[in-house]
């Protein structure tokens, strides 16, 4: 068991270490990063969205329960996060910064180790965990970021319009809802042929964007506001995952739908957070700081809790 | 749909995607320096490590393929050679020169799983080790010759960066691993082919971020003579050449695979550095590109009959 988790996720965090290796030495200048992150952001995040969620089969039986865990979990993150912020007498800013880095889970880390875990199987559910939260937390950390700057809630409309990951989802959505009624206008190799671009340049760069996930983290930022640091890790990477296995044990959900809906809410938070902290002028360098630790914690407390899901 | 027509959707699509991308804005021009430098240096030597180490080349007729590959590239030389003797500036022929000779390996490297399978993918990866070296010296020795570059080319440097060449390193380390049975599974192993897959939608978007089409009016006669030369004379000389050698099978379509693949963008960056005409590099790129996506299902129907 301990040796097929740690099969599963070396090869993920090795990649993370060598993207961060890559920008500490500057083997990749950072000038250079630009490019990549914005190739990761707008396109290659997009492309395997939206391939992931246009073949799942969101009205399979017992999707009901596991789209509503999903969605539950960034609900629970949401919750504790402003709970926490007023514990701790967060201002506006820090307070934003909190609930983007607990609601946002790193959706190609959930991919990458899905299928390493489960391979083929996995894709029965990783689409349909992946649409609601995607959907709900994007939503979520534009109006955290814009509502903490006058005007800002005036940017943040536009802003979600023109989301590259949010229309991906709901564009993906509508495919996978129009799927089913194709085949007698398309065969499903001309569909599947149709969709292999995407395929081949989203999966395949699944790799990038854990480099880039790598070559984002900034450990000067966990100097100072430690509290605020350890409480967003404490809830991304111990309270969520938590929650969601005792709501998948509530619902009845278990087997491989368990095992990766605590993948998926229990990963680290997704380094986009940063770009749309950026975006609003909001605390980027609190937000590089959650979002750094919530990747070294989660690199410990996420196998910890796969093999949990795996024992029960 | 045939399996190589199936295969080339994906590749052509990426590619066209990375024409969009640049052309949109979406990632703009100056941008595409990281992702470059990233794909070549770092992932696509992962995976062609990881494709030689795995690869079974007790299984496949490896030395009479490479021996074809290299002649290949050897006879292509000795064509355009004979090119030289129509009249036309120095720099201008020596861009119509790399136009022959240049190959682009990864858009075959991409196709070739779902075209040719396991054996073939290894086969093409494995042709890069002793063509890249070959190919450069070729090319930099006739720039060094009719190039006008201003500043005297520093052999010694060109001569270490081709050695040093990542894509070279990773083939041979492979090659190395493959013969000592290591990194064959294991933790290592999959690390690399994690960070290896990423190489080829990336080198694709990129083949596609560098197509100039206005670069295509630079020189209509000689990029019309450079793109026969790459996309039928070249395929041509490989298959007569497999056909000689004894290749056949999956082994006889890569080696044709290997002959009519477009041009590489590196000549592009050649004819830069050491005084080529750069311009019309661009333009034999782009025309190649556009045209192979027809041509290179041809040619390899026509070596699997």
């Amino acid at each position: 068991m301990t040796l097929q988790i740690l099969a599963v996720f070396f090869p993920a965090f090795v990649l993370v270490a060598l993207g961060y290796a890559l920008r500490r030495w500057q083997i990749i200048p950072d000038g250079q990063w630009r490019g990549i992150n914005l190739l990761n952001y707008r396109v290659l995040l997009p492309c395997v969205l939206f391939v992931t969620i246009a073949r799942a089969d969101l009205m399979q039986a017992g999707a009901l329960p596991v789209l509503a865990l999903s969605a539950g979990g960034i609900a629970l993150a949401l919750v504790l996060s402003l709970g926490m912020a007023r514990l701790l007498k967060a201002s506006a800013r820090e307070t934003a910064a909190l609930v983007a880095v607990c609601c946002v889970w790193n959706v190609v880390l959930f991919f990458t180790l899905a299928d390493r875990l489960q391979g083929e199987a996995s894709l029965q559910w990783t689409g349909t965990i992946a649409t609601p939260s995607l959907v709900l937390a994007t939503i979520i950390i534009v109006m955290a970021f814009a509502g903490t700057r006058a005007g800002g809630m005036r940017k943040a409309l536009p802003a979600l319009a023109t989301d590259p990951v949010l229309i991906a989802c709901l564009l993906a959505v509508a495919a996978a809802l129009v799927w089913p009624l194709l085949p007698p206008l398309l065969s499903a190799e001309t569909v599947e042929t149709l969709l292999s671009p995407l395929d081949l340049a989203g999966y395949g760069s699944l790799a990038l964007v854990l480099i880039c996930m790598g070559a984002g983290l900034d450990f000067a930022a966990l100097k100072g506001r430690i509290r605020l640091l350890f409480t967003a890790a404490a809830i991304r990477s111990l309270a969520i995952p938590l929650g969601v296995l005792a709501g998948a044990g509530a619902l009845g959900i278990d087997g491989n739908a368990q095992t990766l809906l605590v993948l998926a809410l229990g990963g680290p938070s997704a380094a986009f957070v940063y770009a749309v902290a950026t975006e609003f002028d909001g605390e980027t360098g609190l937000t590089a700081g959650m979002i750094t630790l919530t990747v070294l914690i989660s690199a410990i407390a996420l196998p910890v809790l796969t093999a949990l899901t795996l024992l029960s | 749909m045939s399996p190589v027509v199936a295969a080339l959707v994906p590749v052509f699509g990426v590619i066209a995607l990375g024409w969009v991308l640049r052309r949109s804005g979406l990632v703009a021009a100056p941008l595409w320096g990281g992702i470059n430098r990233l794909s070549y240096q770092a992932l696509m030597p992962a995976f062609l490590f990881i494709t030689i180490s795995r690869a079974d080349y007790e299984a496949v007729p490896a030395g009479s393929f490479m021996l074809a590959a290299a002649a290949g590239f050897l006879v292509m030389g000795a064509i355009m050679l004979g090119f030289r003797l129509i009249p036309m500036p120095g720099p201008l022929y020596t861009s119509l020169f790399q136009g022959g000779v240049r190959w682009n390996g990864f858009v075959l490297l991409a196709l070739a799983p779902a075209a040719f399978g396991e054996e073939g993918a290894a086969l093409a990866a494995l042709a890069f080790a002793p063509t890249v070296p070959l190919v450069n010296v070729m090319c930099v020795g006739i720039m060094t010759i009719w190039g006008t570059s201003e500043h005297t080319p520093n052999l010694r440097r060109v001569g270490l960066r081709i050695i040093t060449n990542p894509i070279i390193l990773g083939c041979l380390a492979g090659l190395a691993a493959n013969l000592a049975g290591a990194f064959q599974s294991g933790p290592v192993a999959d690390t690399l082919d994690l960070a290896g897959r990423a190489s080829l939608p990336l080198i694709l978007l990129t083949i596609g971020a560098g197509l100039d089409f206005t670069s295509l009016r630079a020189r209509p006669g000689i990029i019309s003579l450079s793109v026969t030369a790459k996309l039928i004379i070249a395929p041509a000389v490989f298959y007569a050449l497999g056909i000689l050698l004894g290749v056949e099978g999956v082994a006889l379509a890569v080696l044709v695979g290997i002959g009519a693949t477009p041009g590489a963008a590196a000549a592009y960056v050649l004819a830069r550095e050491m005084g080529g005409d750069a311009e019309m590099m661009a333009g034999h790129v782009t025309a190649t590109t556009l045209l192979a996506a027809v041509t290179l299902p041809i040619w390899i129907a026509i070596a699997a009959l």
